[in-house]
């Protein structure tokens, strides 16, 4: 292996995609720093440790989302509000609903002033956008904080 | 603190912040930036995996290529980040100067023993 070709062996400790990204810039600040007389033994420690940390960084990423995954990929739900019969504008909360969610919304969405809100939960897919198995649920109780309410629902269970 | 982000920042990440606030710059400009205002010499290796995770969170931008070498800009999000962190830092700055203050400070108990040894 010649002297020139070694500073791009030791990118190979990042990860592939992040090679695929960021390989052919950093491949020039390697290469002006060689120029420069500026590439030093220590760099090849730094270059290969940082490598390693991303690679790091990104399993833990995946072995986050591999454990979320289902949880996103069974629904993800959409908040309508109900009041004297018309609807408000839908919202789509992060995951399925849990029994007693609190469910906290923007002011101009949420009807708060009304005698009796509610909340409609939908099930969506979120490949297909199709929409599902709709509840009214009333809502527990209705709590103006500054510029939003707080609303409560309590979502029965198997929704 | 900036909406929605809920950190601060420090070390090479902050740095690659302060050197993009005066303007866009490539890898080897902001090596060079680094060293002189903070007299640290990042690694080629940190140096850009500073700049993926910034550019990850959306607080810096990549720029067209100019030549081989690209660009990178502080985004909107990233210059509030900087202003939460450097804030965030000069309260700890304070704390600590004042401090060492009251370190420097000799108390009442030890003055006679140094007025002692100064005679």
């Amino acid at each position: 292996m010649t002297e020139d070709k070694e500073p791009r062996r030791w990118m190979r400790a990042f990860p592939r995609d992040w090679r695929d990204r960021y390989e052919r810039e950093f491949g020039v600040l390697v290469d002006d720093l060689r120029d420069e007389g500026d590439l030093r033994p220590s760099d090849r420690i730094d270059i290969i440790r940082s490598g390693l940390a991303m690679r790091r960084l990104r399993a833990k990423r995946r072995s986050v989302y591999k454990a979320l995954g289902p949880v996103f990929a069974a629904a993800s739900v959409l908040v309508g509000l109900a009041l004297a019969g018309t609807f408000g504008p839908a919202q789509t909360t992060p995951g399925p609903p849990v029994a007693g969610q609190i469910i906290v919304l923007p002011a101009r969405t949420v009807p708060w002033r009304a005698k009796k809100p509610a909340v409609i939960l939908c099930q969506s897919t979120p490949s297909t956008g199709a929409v599902s198995a709709c509840k009214t649920l009333p809502a527990t109780s209705v709590q103006p904080r500054g510029g939003n309410a707080t609303v409560t629902v309590r979502v029965p269970s198997g929704s | 603190m900036p909406e929605g982000d809920g950190s601060t920042l420090s070390g090479p990440p902050l740095y690659v912040l302060m050197s993009l606030a005066t303007g866009p710059k490539h890898g080897h400009a902001l090596m060079k930036d680094i060293a002189g205002f903070a007299e640290v010499r990042l690694g080629p290796g940190t140096l850009y995996g500073a700049i993926s995770r910034l550019e990850d969170r959306g607080l810096i931008a990549a720029l067209p290529a100019d030549e081989r070498r690209r660009p990178y800009e502080i985004t909107p999000k990233g210059a509030a980040v900087l202003e939460a962190s450097i804030v965030n830092l000069r309260r700890v700055v304070d704390v600590g100067v004042s401090r060492l203050g009251v370190m420097a400070r000799p108390s009442s108990a030890s003055r006679p023993l140094l007025r002692g040894e100064l005679a």
